[in-house]
């Protein structure tokens, strides 16, 4: 069974080596996709050898994490995981995000830090608030719960490859994109994963943006919401 | 308001002489002219037959006839501009798929040339 581990990586010069040596160690294909890095990513990652996918500009975390959907349909991988540049996912954590894709329970399934009671880094106060708020949203508009909705470590299988390859959210993707294939019909599943505090690099959600981030996502998840039976093709 | 007809109808043909010159030198894409040719072209029929426009704004209920065209502008504005905001989406999303596809047809050469090299050993 085919699985790619797609990285994507924005200005990750400092954590990228290591990234992708625990990918290897724990024995995946893997994909670095480069979004326009303006550090020296690119430069690091062909001195390393390491399979690359270069964005010449950059598209947002989105449009990284879709190419290497788009990668993966090409290549004719079976499953593909998203898995952050920076160092806070937790490789050992892989083979039960795949698990219930390759028993045929679903097709999205996200690694939540909220499932298990063992700790590991669980984000600033603030932050669980905003996903307190998002897994609302999902509850009401999706109908399922997701305890952990801004994970960015998540294995599609081909069905949610197929569609995050069609459409996928160009910014802050994650929580919509979880609606979005929910309101296709396929099957989101949570596994409890621990995630590492970010050792370098900053999120991708700044301060400043973190009040229109949550006003966006709310606003993209209620629209899908509401033009959800309608879409259903 | 003769006066003001006259200003109407020259700053018409102006701004549609303005428009024709920035299609033919390229900068301006025929499609989208169009739509401003066509404002322009009924603004200036209204400004030389103006009684349609005051008996619709008579009969619309507005107090003044220049009350009406501002309504209608405005309106013709917003909508031009809602235009242009989809125009920008559908090019970004153009965009975007341009620069996935430039880094997977990438991706395939390196990969193939590696093979070859590979097998050349």
């Amino acid at each position: 069974m085919k699985i790619i581990i797609i990285i994507p990586a924005y200005n990750e010069a400092d954590s990228i080596v290591s990234v992708v040596q625990e990918v290897i160690e724990a024995g995946y294909e893997y994909v670095v996709v480069n979004d326009g890095s303006k550090d020296r990513t690119l430069r690091i990652c062909e001195e390393h050898g390491f399979s690359v996918l270069n964005l010449r500009d950059n598209l947002g975390i989105g449009g990284a994490v879709q190419s290497g959907h788009k990668y993966a349909r090409e290549q004719e991988f079976f499953i593909d995981i998203q898995f952050d540049g920076d160092g806070q996912h937790d490789a050992s954590f892989i083979e039960e995000l795949i698990k219930p894709i390759i028993d045929g329970e679903a097709d999205l399934v996200v690694g939540s830090r909220f499932l298990s009671d063992e700790g590991g880094f669980r984000s600033t106060f603030m932050r669980r608030v905003g996903i307190t708020w998002l897994s609302f949203l999902i509850k009401i508009f999706g109908g399922i719960k997701i305890t952990d909705p801004t994970s960015g470590f998540r294995a599609c299988g081909p069905r949610a490859i197929e569609l995050f390859c069609r459409e996928y959210p160009i910014d802050y993707p994650e929580p919509e994109s979880i609606v979005t294939a929910i309101g296709q019909g396929l099957r989101v599943k949570e596994v409890p994963v621990m995630m590492r505090e970010r050792k370098k690099g900053s999120s991708s959600i700044g301060r400043l943006s973190s009040m229109y981030y949550m006003f966006k996502v709310s606003l993209a998840i209620f629209i899908l919401g509401i033009t959800r039976p309608s879409k259903k093709r | 308001m003769f006066t003001l007809r006259i200003i109407v109808i020259i700053a018409c043909i102006l701004f549609m002489v303005l428009v024709a010159r920035q299609v033919s030198a390229g900068r301006l894409l025929l499609r989208y002219s169009l739509l401003w040719l066509t404002l322009t072209f009924i603004t200036l029929l209204a400004a030389i037959f103006p009684e349609p426009v005051y008996m619709l704004a008579g009969v619309l209920g507005f107090n003044t006839p220049s009350n009406f065209v501002f309504f209608v502008a405005l309106f013709f504005l917003l909508a031009i501009c809602l235009s242009l905001s989809a125009v920008v989406s559908r090019q970004s999303k153009y965009i975007n798929n341009l620069v996935q596809n430039i880094a997977l047809l990438e991706k395939k050469l390196q990969d193939q040339n590696r093979n070859s090299d590979t097998s050349d050993q």
